[in-house]
């Protein structure tokens, strides 16, 4: 339903209809925003990520397939937008740039947030390769055949990605007594 | 069964997808091997978390900021393109971007042939682009080579690249992010050789690393890097 109405505002939108994007841009701009917060840590970072997704998403219009679905292709640009916001950030070593910037004391967190902030690092720990799959399956819900046609691989790949991903950030969190 | 085996299965149970089979071979193994249950137990509760992270909101401001930035010619006309928007860094890109594009105008040599490769270095003339370090590409859908040049001016960077499709380039310098849009996209064979200067960037032997990307897809890397004097 949702995939059909998305479909149909897509469609005034390539017609001029700038009220129609609008409506795209409530519906998605928070699962994006999130997607990119996760990939990144960084709001800031986060926020320049959705906002470039939905202008090009808008200046692109033109190229999207309706074959497939639009937030796969929305998310794919925001996965992609992420993945440049990373290369361009300085490497410091081993870890993602923001990695090092884990939050604030874990003395002063409550157990909760402890539980949350070691997650969120671990997250950073791993590739981007393997953050993106996480991300969009458990922050945007995605299914797996979802992730495939947003990052344009088998689903067999995507599903061993996944896994891997799984238990290096497990592998993480037991190295830092989380789990 | 292996241990890799006994994993799928675990990951195919959260994620919903056991078969009936699979289903019984699962019980059965969790039943006898209390290792199983404690890899099932932890993966399952790092899904239960990940599924928790909290949905942040985003500022009010964003869809705003979002329309604001919407160019005003109707969609089909709109040409293709990067076009970022700022919530403040964007208009330090911007001048970046404009430093880059008067930077590119003054190294434009798509007739010109450059050096070949690492072997040139030293070997021209003082008032010539004179390769300091070259890196082919040689596998994905990008193919050719990237060289890094100086002259009595700073660095630039040379590429030759053949593809089937318009390549954008990501040059990350450690200070100065640049990016080219296009490159392979205005000759029928898909090939293009372009030089173009990086402004501000130093020579102390730092990375330079290239992204290419195809349909905003990253297809292939490659790290050159600057002298470490002039």
């Amino acid at each position: 339903m949702k995939e059909q109405d998305d479909a149909a505002v897509v469609l005034r939108c390539r017609e001029g209809d700038r009220n129609a994007f609008a409506r795209l841009v409530i519906r998605y701009q928070k699962p994006v925003f999130n997607v990119a917060l996760r990939m990144l840590r960084n709001r800031q970072d986060a926020l320049d990520v959705a906002q470039t997704t939905f202008l090009k998403a808008f200046e692109h219009l033109g190229d999207y397939d309706p074959a497939y679905r639009f937030y796969s292709w929305l998310y794919r640009i925001a996965i992609n937008e992420s993945l440049n916001a990373l290369a361009l950030r300085k490497p410091r070593g081993e870890l993602d740039a923001n990695a090092a910037d884990a939050g604030p004391d874990p003395d002063r967190l409550a157990e909760g947030d402890q539980a949350i902030a070691a997650l969120e690092d671990a997250l950073m720990r791993i590739s981007p390769e393997l953050r993106t799959v996480l991300v969009l399956r458990h922050i945007a819900q995605l299914s797996y055949e979802d992730i495939a046609e947003t990052l344009g691989l088998p689903a067999k790949t995507v599903k061993s990605r996944l896994h891997s991903a799984r238990e290096r950030l497990r592998d993480h969190l037991l190295r830092c007594g989380a789990i | 069964m292996t241990d890799e085996e006994r994993t799928a299965l675990i990951h195919a149970e959260l994620d919903g997808d056991l078969g009936g089979e699979q289903r019984a071979d699962l019980a059965r193994l969790l039943l006898a091997d209390p290792q199983v249950r404690v890899l099932r137990d932890q993966l399952q509760g790092l899904c239960s978390r990940l599924d928790a992270l909290g949905q942040a909101e985003p500022p009010p401001e964003l869809k705003d900021s979002i329309l604001e930035r919407l160019p005003s010619v109707p969609i089909a006309s709109v040409a293709p393109g990067y076009r970022g928007a700022s919530f403040g860094r964007w208009r330090l890109a911007a001048m970046v971007a404009g430093l880059l594009t008067a930077g590119t105008i003054v190294y434009e040599t798509m007739q010109v042939p450059a050096p070949a490769g690492r072997e040139t270095a030293g070997t021209m003339a003082a008032d010539t682009l004179t390769a300091v370090d070259s890196v082919a590409l040689d596998s994905g859908p990008v193919t050719g080579r990237a060289t890094l040049y100086r002259d009595k001016n700073g660095l630039a960077l040379g590429l030759e690249v053949t593809a089937a499709e318009p390549v954008d380039v990501l040059i990350a310098t450690g200070s100065h992010p640049f990016r080219i849009n296009g490159l392979a996209s205005s000759n029928p064979a898909g090939s293009a050789r372009q030089t173009v200067a990086l402004p501000g960037v130093s020579m102390r032997g730092q990375p330079i690393e290239l992204s290419f990307l195809i349909g905003e897809r990253t297809v292939s890397r490659a790290t050159l890097r600057a002298p470490s004097g002039p």
